[in-house]
């Protein structure tokens, strides 16, 4: 099988996908969505995977998700002048709440090997692996908020705890891998140079295993752990985090934020391109929430 | 049909496993009861086992919990170890007839003998967890396995900073987020407590998941400094916030997730080990107990390979 | 006309005080009404995008007012009273209620403090989205001390279920930067920072959509529901009442009876000093 937007690859028993729009900052789009899809499948069908590693190709691990409006049907919600209707809007939304489970309830050991952006899908999709390794200068984020919307994922109170979600997601802001290490994002934030050689440390640790049960008792943990996840009320939070981002997004012309006199996100794209648009979202906030340098602007 | 167990092993599980224990003239030896004015000290005592928890040194324990739940003098219970540490876990090479090894496959049980057999198993800390008395686990040295479901399970839990939760090869049986000691710290801690198991009572510290880690010479003076200060607290008043706090833990879903606790439990008991991996069946015969958790320890560190 | 509460507006921001400044901000039944009519303007304005709680004079505010003068809806009734147990707890789900009223509020709302933030005034804190406080700034809850049931569920989602116990038992106070750590509160800033902190964070937020705002608070305390939160309001309105109820053993040291024999300074001295060993003044290890 061959896969567009992600690179498969397996050594010994630990399993790598690379998301692989290195161009687009690994902008997470309908097709890479169902390509991380197919490779999560394809490594559980391999049963001497035991650790899957997931990575990104280029200067970031992804920016999240692909804001171009193109081929993103899936990914992304309707903008506020599409004159969507809550049916197809909501189908999709309770689609991909399963389709975001199903990589958070994936069997084997995941571990995401984070370096450069981690925004956005990119950092709910690090999120949904059982560990998160990062550079120490790693850029984690959510601006979801500043485009209107409310995030469809409902882990981060479990990571970091209700405080730091709300300052997290009220904001927007981003933060560096130490900061995201100090408040739980993140397992362990790694010197650059260093973060694959620990990682690989890592997945080879898993995959011998710390527990008594061996890899056969590891996939029956994680059956009983998946079940007291949503003995704590994960379940329920999934479905009602993937309906309050619905709302957020569903916007009727002439009673939409955008007619209240709210950032337009979408008019500036089409006006003045993607990049435009991402600056005229963040700009007004680098003096509130100063934004980490990203590795390649400390270069 | 009666299998290897059969029903009149102690598979029952309905009372209150401290409560149900008697004390009266009992001769305290695997675990220690003292009363010092309104403070109770159980302490285990098999320092030559590393205070590995045999059958009687749960119903030791057990007891001295029921005595000073009965003494109305009695206002805080501290529990620890005596010698090198606080506690390795259960014993595994005890009798078989014993609650603390696994249940040896040789013995043909049923999946009706395990559910008694770890419902009573799992179910001694959530006794513990539930105990009227305020309690405090004071840890040195080891804490490993049902070591660590005990000291979890009491209130506070003060541990020397060199202290080690988790042996490398052994892990959590409690899983993930359900693990008391780490809930509801973030996540990624409690995973990293699965794949490096060894956290020492200073990180414990600091990860939330215990109260607080001090130098060793310290550490018995500073739980009788929380002991005594709860001490002057109306002992009812105190039992009902208690029963408040564990109620709002058993509604976040902890109640519940005690039966993913058992249910692992009982899992592990069918695991089939893959030829690459060190299988606890075969090292136990070829090089006994000792010898599997020293292939075990080895295997499970990166790079190397446990001798033949 | 409010006397204990000033309500400001001010370039999108609410600014909440807490103005009993001769009483350290003790919380009494007239502070919590005019607080409701303070939300009950700023929730539905428009115009108001985030608003903040914080505390005049010398700190945010000692807690329950423990004079026991107009302070039916903040402390329990007296022991011996004739109160039924159905208006017992009538008076709990009114006090509960309205904590939750204000954890959901429809707008983000952060609490500025400094100095003293204890009991009532510590839940009202954490009640807040994000908590923002000075160096100088302490935290504790010694309700138990009192005979009286800290009340405060949002304890254990924040700080896990030892810090939960060991902060409530013990009702020993703690710095901010403890505070932080142990995850009560967002951040700590030095004193002369702290307004400047909290105005930054509050004009950031006050730039984003209202609406997007709301659902993604929403969404987030949604979670928390989900995680049991909810449960938790009621059944600590239920845990109340077994406390109110609880008897009092011969020799049992009573906060209040003591206040009314000694007074109130005289019976915090007593609560307090067998627990100073536990003070956050002491050198920790």
């Amino acid at each position: 099988m061959s896969l567009e937007t992600v690179i498969v690859e397996k050594v010994d028993q630990v399993g790598k996908i690379t998301l692989n729009r290195p161009e687009k900052l690994n902008a997470i789009n309908d097709a890479m969505m169902r390509d991380l899809e197919a490779a999560l499948d394809q490594m559980q069908q391999d049963p001497d995977i035991w650790v899957v590693v997931i990575k990104g190709a280029g200067e970031a691990f992804s920016v999240g998700q692909d804001l171009s409006g193109v081929g993103t049907s899936e990914v992304m919600p309707p903008q506020p002048r599409a004159k969507a209707y809550l049916g197809d809007m909501f189908e999709t939304a309770m689609r991909n709440c399963l389709r975001w489970q199903a990589i958070f309830d994936f069997p084997r050991w995941t571990i995401a090997e984070v370096h450069g952006y981690c925004l956005g899908a990119g950092c709910d999709l690090a999120m949904a692996c059982r560990m998160v390794m990062a550079a120490e200068d790693a850029v984690f984020g959510d601006p979801s908020i500043r485009m209107g919307l409310a995030s469809p994922n409902p882990l981060w109170t479990w990571r970091v705890g209700l405080k730091k979600t709300k300052e997290m997601l009220f904001t927007g802001k981003y933060i560096d891998g130490r900061e995201a290490e100090r408040i739980g994002l993140v397992m362990k934030a790694i010197p650059p140079d260093k973060l694959e050689e620990e990682t690989n440390l890592a997945a080879e640790s898993c995959a011998k295993f710390g527990t008594i049960g061996g890899f056969d008792g590891q996939a029956g943990f994680w059956a009983f752990d998946r079940a007291t996840y949503d003995l704590s009320g994960l379940s329920a939070a999934w479905r009602l985090a993937s309906n309050l981002h619905t709302l957020s997004a569903i916007q009727r012309p002439g009673r939409s934020i955008i007619d209240r006199g709210e950032f337009d996100f979408y008019e500036v794209r089409d006006k003045r391109g993607l990049k435009a648009a991402i600056e005229a979202r963040d700009a007004p906030f680098r003096k509130y929430f100063p934004q980490p340098k990203t590795p390649k602007e400390n270069k | 049909m009666p299998t290897g167990f059969g029903w009149e092993f102690k598979t029952q599980y309905q009372r209150c496993q401290w409560e149900a224990m008697e004390y009266k003239d009992r001769e305290y030896a695997h675990a220690l009861y003292e009363k010092d004015g309104e403070i109770a000290r159980i302490t285990l005592n098999r320092p030559e086992k590393r205070n590995a928890f045999s059958d009687r040194m749960f119903n030791d324990m057990l007891a001295g919990l029921h005595q000073a739940n009965d003494d109305p003098e009695v206002r805080v219970v501290i529990i620890r170890g005596a010698g090198p540490c606080f506690s390795a876990g259960h014993e595994l090479s005890s009798p078989y007839q014993e609650e603390s090894p696994p249940v040896d496959p040789r013995y043909n049980p049923t999946l009706v003998d395990y559910y008694g057999f770890e419902r009573r198993r799992c179910n001694k800390h959530e006794d513990l967890l539930h105990y009227p008395k305020p309690t405090i686990a004071q840890v040195h040295g080891y804490c490993i396995g049902a070591g660590e479901a005990v000291a979890a399970s009491c209130d506070l839990t003060i541990a020397a900073e060199d202290s080690q939760f988790g042996i490398r090869g052994f892990g959590r049986f409690t899983n993930g987020i359900a693990n008391l000691l780490l809930w509801p710290a973030g996540s990624n801690k409690a995973y990293a407590g699965r794949v490096l198991p060894e956290v020492s009572g200073k990180e414990a510290a600091q990860m939330g998941a215990i109260n607080k880690a001090v130098p060793q010479d310290k550490l018995e003076e500073e739980v009788n400094k929380w002991a005594e200060a709860l001490s002057r607290l109306a002992p009812e008043a105190l039992t009902i916030t208690k029963e408040w706090i564990n109620g709002m833990l058993d509604i976040t879903g902890a109640g519940a997730a005690w039966r993913s606790h058992y249910g692992a439990h009982i899992m592990l008991q069918y695991v089939r080990f893959h030829p690459s991996e060190v299988s606890l069946y075969k090292t136990r015969r070829d090089k006994g107990l000792k010898g599997f958790f020293v292939d075990r320890a080895i295997s499970a560190t990166p790079g190397e390979k446990p001798a033949a | 006309m409010m006397s204990t509460i000033i309500y400001e507006k001010k370039d999108k921001i609410g600014w909440i005080i807490l103005n009993r400044p001769e009483k350290l901000n003790a919380i009494n039944d007239c502070l919590l009404e005019e607080l409701d009519q303070a939300l009950a303007a700023a929730e539905p304005d428009l115009e108001v995008k985030v608003v903040v709680i914080k505390g005049a004079g010398k700190c945010f505010s000692v807690g329950e007012d423990l004079t026991g003068l107009g302070t039916s809806e903040v402390l329990p009734p007296e022991r011996g009273g004739r109160l039924s147990t159905k208006r017992l707890l009538e008076a709990e789900r009114r006090r509960s209620r309205r904590w939750e009223y204000i954890f959901n509020l429809a707008k983000p709302t952060i609490a500025q403090v400094h100095g003293h933030c204890l009991g009532a005034g510590l839940s009202l804190a954490m009640l807040c989205d994000i908590t923002i406080a000075s160096q100088d700034a302490v935290f504790g809850d010694p309700e138990l001390r009192m005979g009286l049931l800290p009340g405060m569920p949002l304890w254990l989602w924040l700080v896990g279920i030892k810090k939960t116990k060991e902060m409530l038992y013990s009702g020993r106070y703690i710095d901010a930067s403890e505070a932080e750590k142990i995850g009560l509160i967002n951040k700590v800033v030095p004193p002369d920072k702290l307004e400047q902190e909290v105005n930054r964070l509050a004009e950031g937020i006050s730039l984003m959509p209202g609406d997007g705002l709301a659902i993604c608070k929403d969404g987030i305390n949604a979670v928390m529901e989900a995680r049991g939160l909810g449960e938790a309001w009621r059944f600590t309105d239920n845990m109340q009442l077994v406390m109110q109820q609880r008897s009092i053993e011969p020799g049992e040291f009573d906060f209040f009876e003591t206040r009314d024999k000694k007074g109130l300074r005289a019976a915090l001295e007593q609560r307090d000093v067998p627990f100073t060993s536990l003070r956050a003044q002491e050198e920790e290890g």
